[in-house]
């Protein structure tokens, strides 16, 4: 009886030391989450006291103030430090006397197992033997895997060699293909501003997407095959249909096939191959099958360059970003585009330092499609956004309203803006709805001109938020709308673009019907560009248009032939046009045009 | 059921050990310590920076010979006087010396890190204390088996306090898991030889509750593995405890080891489940000639398969250069300071601005950087190496079959706590407790299997 109350009352104070524990637990973890994030001297009024002081700093009073406020938090901190201190020394002791009565409790209760005779089952050595070199192999398994992600979570900056490092701090001409000293100036160390961006060519359809150029003026005349008004032109090493882009003296493009591909850096001047790089086909997805078309193939969505690196994208998802040397500085696999008709064509877009890419693909209830952001430096993601949105061919455009920048997106059925910042949607029109979205969307002046064959076109004022399609949307029009080319928007008119080969004039003010519509009997995958007043037209066999639009009529300027076949959109740059050909890269226009 | 049950115990098992290293992953990238601004408009007098006296030599001289002392305790206590009360209450009392006085430092798990450090770098001077502390409980595993294990480490003594509800983890999962505290040794070994850092120390999970005090993320690493500790017996020691590995292997050679029973094993099975570090096995059946075939077989593909994978996973390795060499804070330096250059960096660190202060050039930086990123093309391929060797080992190791004619304690797995002897009826017998064994056993149940006469090394008489 004796024992049994013994038991019973070490049992007892097992269970109270217990509950205290817990308690003091509890608190000590209730306190310890409610300080995680509280920095003393970070307390708003103390902040508001300081900003107050930097705006009156002869003010002794509150010199006082902010001095008796330091003071105040940093004791009440040590306080709160004692306290934590003296919780986990009670917590210590609570579990002590909990483990010590517990122990001395099933001490005095203990009893010898009564194992229960055992029917002859498997030998547990056979079973080790059989199953372990399976669960070795899953840790074997883990360990590749934990070693993939390091490799890909860490990237490295730095140059891949010694013999790089150089050319970080050095002009490099090393990897240049044609004996030539090129000299490559090291990457810029800081952003370029806008006005640089403009007088370059840095992505599809230059720095905002709108297809025009900085310069008023471009040649009219040239000839592909008897070299007439072209002043260079050079084989690009492997095919693809993206656009070249211009930074300064430098001219990037891509190209792949489902084996190869690379990135090309042709000297503007010369036209000579500064270098060519070749990215490896990453590892986790090759053997993928590819879903590609005869209009896209593998290296469809254009470049884009930040004035520091340039970024390139493939149809198997590869991004891929290399410094003005052609350094590999980091690659990131977005996994292969899922149940994409076409092959992934969406073309890439910076902003501050940062590369944007439109990836959609599947259907809208795959919730596959996204929209992402990825540190430019380093490859580390920074945003993403999914969308309930098919797959759709359109390229981004980064826009500034009221000093707000927006991300403006076309996809089935919205047309969308997201803050570049963080990925947060800011609104959506309805205007697209079950069509194949291709052309990019064009802003000017406060609005947002999209559309697409099958649809409707709409010009939708950008100061909306949430869906806008009943309030914000100015016009629409709903014939001579474009399948494959983006528009082009002057200050008077919307050109739009038919693959089919007629150029359809609106008002930019009113939409509805067309002022007129202009057939050039050819094929177009090429959208418009405009430099001065002139409009430049590249179909598809390589005759090339220069008109001149009106209110009344389409005024041809001059017609051009490049000697192969053209989809891709030029680039404007220093009175030079540049555009790829579907063997060549072109330069047109005069050797001295940069003296001009 | 059972195997549904083990599955959840895999599972659960599986997703603590990720989750803790997560966690420790994280804390790698973001822990930092609050530092002050010292104040601007007070008259409190900033007091002078300075360096603690040197400790004298009476401490550590103390700390060895404690250790010494500890050691042979739990030798006697595990293999001649047969106590488990002792041998708890010298864990208590190693757990209140090692652990909470003496704060965990000096330890041998940690000082296996020193001696690494003073091999590759003979400019380092190693103090005689930690090699006393490393080389003790080595030479103690080789003469008596993992007694340090048993109640000196404080590390382990706090997890035996713990395990009161343990579960049985499958021999397959506890050997495959085991695995990793193999290559955490390796990491350990070669961070520490290129003066990366201390990640054994770093990452210990039991210093925020020896020194009461730590950031978060580290107290909730300790509070995760204590948690599990409660029931599953010894998770660090036995999946992640870098010299707990070096110890298993030692004690495999070990001259005197724990025997269960202290002379004759009756197979009466009571003590087969009672281990809660699954360290008892029971007797081994006769094979069939087909499954020996099989066995065999097996033992070829292992022996063909091991190479294999030691240079697959040497050549994994040599990839991991970057990120392994980005655990050397001047190689994160570098890589922050390369960001600012290009002008992406949100803002500068304290220890950029720092380094903008030290007058050393951006080059020179850059160099050391890209210059350790080389040498861990090399030392990540070794530590490759070691994991597909260690990974090799254990597939030939399981494809070979020992024959067991009683319950026998794991020789690498058994921390010698001693919980097994109350409940060996022979065990009894020679305290005196029961007068025979079939006092002991239940309903009047006799011994089945056959009686094997054992000497305390456990060998055959």
């Amino acid at each position: 009886m004796n024992a049994y109350l013994g038991y019973r009352s070490i049992l007892l104070s097992a269970w109270v030391a217990g509950v205290f524990s817990t308690l003091v637990g509890v608190i000590l973890v209730i306190d310890g989450m409610n300080r995680l994030d509280k920095v003393p001297l970070e307390a708003t009024s103390f902040v508001q006291l300081r900003e107050q002081f930097l705006q009156q700093p002869d003010n002794d009073q509150l010199r006082q103030e902010i001095q008796a406020l330091d003071l105040a938090l940093r004791q009440e901190y040590f306080r709160e430090l004692r306290f934590t201190e003296r919780g986990s020394y009670l917590l210590l002791g609570g579990i002590l006397v909990t483990l010590i009565f517990s122990k001395w409790a099933a001490t005095l209760y203990r009893k010898l197992p009564r194992p229960k005779p055992k029917l002859p089952g498997p030998d547990s050595d056979e079973v080790l033997s059989h199953r372990g070199p399976w669960a070795v192999a899953v840790v074997m398994l883990v360990l590749v895997g934990t070693a993939w992600a390091m490799k890909a979570g860490h990237q490295s900056v730095l140059p891949s060699t010694l013999d790089a490092l150089a050319s970080v701090h050095h002009p490099v001409g090393e990897r240049k293909s044609d004996g030539q000293d090129a000299v490559i100036e090291p990457v810029l160390a800081e952003l370029p501003s806008a006005a640089e961006m403009r007088a370059n060519w840095p992505s599809f359809r230059g720095a905002d997407g709108s297809g025009i150029a900085s310069d008023q003026d471009a040649p009219t005349v040239w000839d592909g095959e008897s070299g007439e008004g072209i002043v260079w032109k050079a084989v690009v090493p492997l095919p693809g249909v993206n656009s070249p882009i211009v930074w300064q003296d430098r001219v990037f493009l891509s190209g792949a096939t489902a084996e190869e591909r690379g990135v090309y850096c042709f000297d503007a001047g010369s036209g000579s191959l500064l270098w060519s790089t070749d990215i490896a086909v990453d590892p986790t997805v090759a053997g993928q099958p590819i879903k590609t078309s005869d209009d896209t193939g593998y290296a469809a969505p254009t470049m884009a360059t930040d004035g520091r690196l340039v970024f390139a994208m493939f149809a198997d998802g590869q991004l891929v970003a290399l410094d003005f040397a052609g350094n590999e500085m980091w690659t990131r696999s977005l996994g292969v585009p899922q149940r994409n008709n076409y092959g992934h064509a969406s073309s890439l877009v910076t902003y501050q330092g940062s590369v944007i890419v439109q990836y959609d693909q599947g259907s809208s209830e795959d919730q596959l499609s996204k929209l992402m952001c990825f540190d430019g430096a380093t490859g580390s993601p920074i945003w993403e956004t999914i969308r309930a949105t098919p797959a759709s061919w359109s390229s981004p455009i980064v826009i500034e309203h009221d000093g707000q920048a927006q991300v403006i997106t076309c996809c089935d059925p919205w047309v969308m803006s997201h803050s570049p910042s963080d990925g947060m949607e800011l609104w959506r029109a309805n205007c697209l709805e079950r069509v194949e979205v291709g052309p990019s969307p064009v802003y000017s002046d406060g609005i947002v001109y999209a559309g697409n064959d099958t649809a409707i076109y709409a010009a939708i004022a950008v100061d909306g938020s949430g869906d806008v399609t009943e309030t914000h949307v100015q016009w629409t029009a709903d014939y001579g709308l474009p399948d494959t080319c983006s528009p082009l928007v002057t200050d008077e008119f919307v050109l739009t673009l038919a693959s089919y080969g007629t150029l359809f004039c609106f008002d930019k003010q009113k939409g509805g019907e067309p002022l007129w519509e202009e057939d050039f009997g050819a094929d177009f995958l090429s959208s418009p560009s405009l430099v001065g007043d002139r409009v430049y037209l590249f179909s598809r066999d390589g005759t090339a248009w220069v008109v001149e639009p009106t209110g009344e009529a389409c005024n041809r300027i001059s017609e051009a032939q490049l000697g192969e076949e053209c989809v891709t959109c030029p680039a404007f740059h220093q009175g030079k046009i540049f555009i790829r050909g579907s063997e060549h890269l072109f330069c047109i226009g005069s050797a001295n045009a940069d003296d001009q | 059921m059972n195997r549904i049950f083990r599955l959840r115990v895999a599972a659960l098992l599986v997703v603590a050990l990720v989750g803790g290293v997560l966690m420790g992953g994280v804390m790698a990238d973001e822990s930092s310590d609050l530092m002050f601004p010292v104040p601007e408009f007070s008259d409190h007098p900033i007091p002078t920076a300075s360096v603690p006296e040197v400790q004298g030599e009476v401490a550590p001289l103390l700390d060895v010979a404690i250790l010494f002392v500890a050691l042979c305790l739990a030798s006697y206590f595990t293999l001649v006087s047969r106590s488990r009360r002792n041998v708890l209450l010298l864990t208590i009392a190693s757990l209140l010396w090692f652990g909470f006085w003496r704060q965990g430092c000096v330890c041998p798990v940690g000082a296996t890190q020193n001696v690494a450090l003073a091999i590759f770098d003979p400019t380092y001077v190693v103090p005689l204390t930690v090699v006393a502390f490393f080389v003790l409980p080595l030479v103690f595993t080789l003469f008596f088996g993992r007694t340090f294990c048993a109640s000196v480490c404080p590390l382990g003594a706090m997890q035996e306090l713990l395990a009161v509800r343990s579960i049985r983890v499958p021999r397959w999962l506890d050997h495959s898991l085991g695995l990793v505290a193999y290559i955490y040794l390796g990491a350990a070994v070669i961070f520490a030889a290129t003066k990366t850092g201390f990640i054994i120390c770093r990452y210990d999970p039991f210093i925020p509750f020896f020194r009461l005090g730590a950031n978060t993320d580290m107290l909730l690493f300790g509070s995760s593995i204590l948690l599990i500790s409660v029931f599953v017996g010894r998770p660090y020691c036995r999946y992640l405890c870098p010299y707990g590995a070096i110890l298993r292997v030692l004690s495999c050679f070990s001259k005197w080891r724990l025997s269960i029973p202290p002379d004759t094993c009756i197979n009466c099975q009571l003590c087969e489940d009672v281990c809660p570090y699954g360290a008892i096995h029971p007797p081994t059946v006769t094979q069939s000639p087909e499954r020996r075939r099989k066995g065999k077989r097996r033992l070829v593909t292992a022996l063909m398969v091991a190479p294999v994978v030691v240079l697959g996973f040497w050549w994994l390795g040599t990839a991991l250069a970057v990120p392994l060499s980005q655990w050397h804070p001047e190689s994160r330096l570098a890589e922050q300071v390369r960001l600012e250059e290009l002008g992406v960096a949100a803002s500068t660190t304290e220890a950029s601005d720092a380094f903008r202060g030290s007058g050393r050039s951006v080059e020179q930086l850059y160099q050391s950087a890209l210059s350790r990123r080389n040498d861990f093309v090399t030392l990540g391929g070794l530590l490759g190496a070691w994991t597909g060797l260690v990974i090799g080992f254990k597939l030939i190791h399981l494809s070979v079959r020992r024959r067991r004619d009683d319950y026998q304690a794991d020789r690498a797995g058994c921390v010698s706590c001693g919980r097994c002897y109350w409940y060996c009826p022979v065990e009894k017998v020679r305290l005196g407790l029961i007068s025979d064994v079939s006092e002991a056993l239940p309903d009047g149940q006799l011994p089945t299997g056959p009686l094997v006469q054992l000497t305390v090394g456990g060998k055959k008489s």
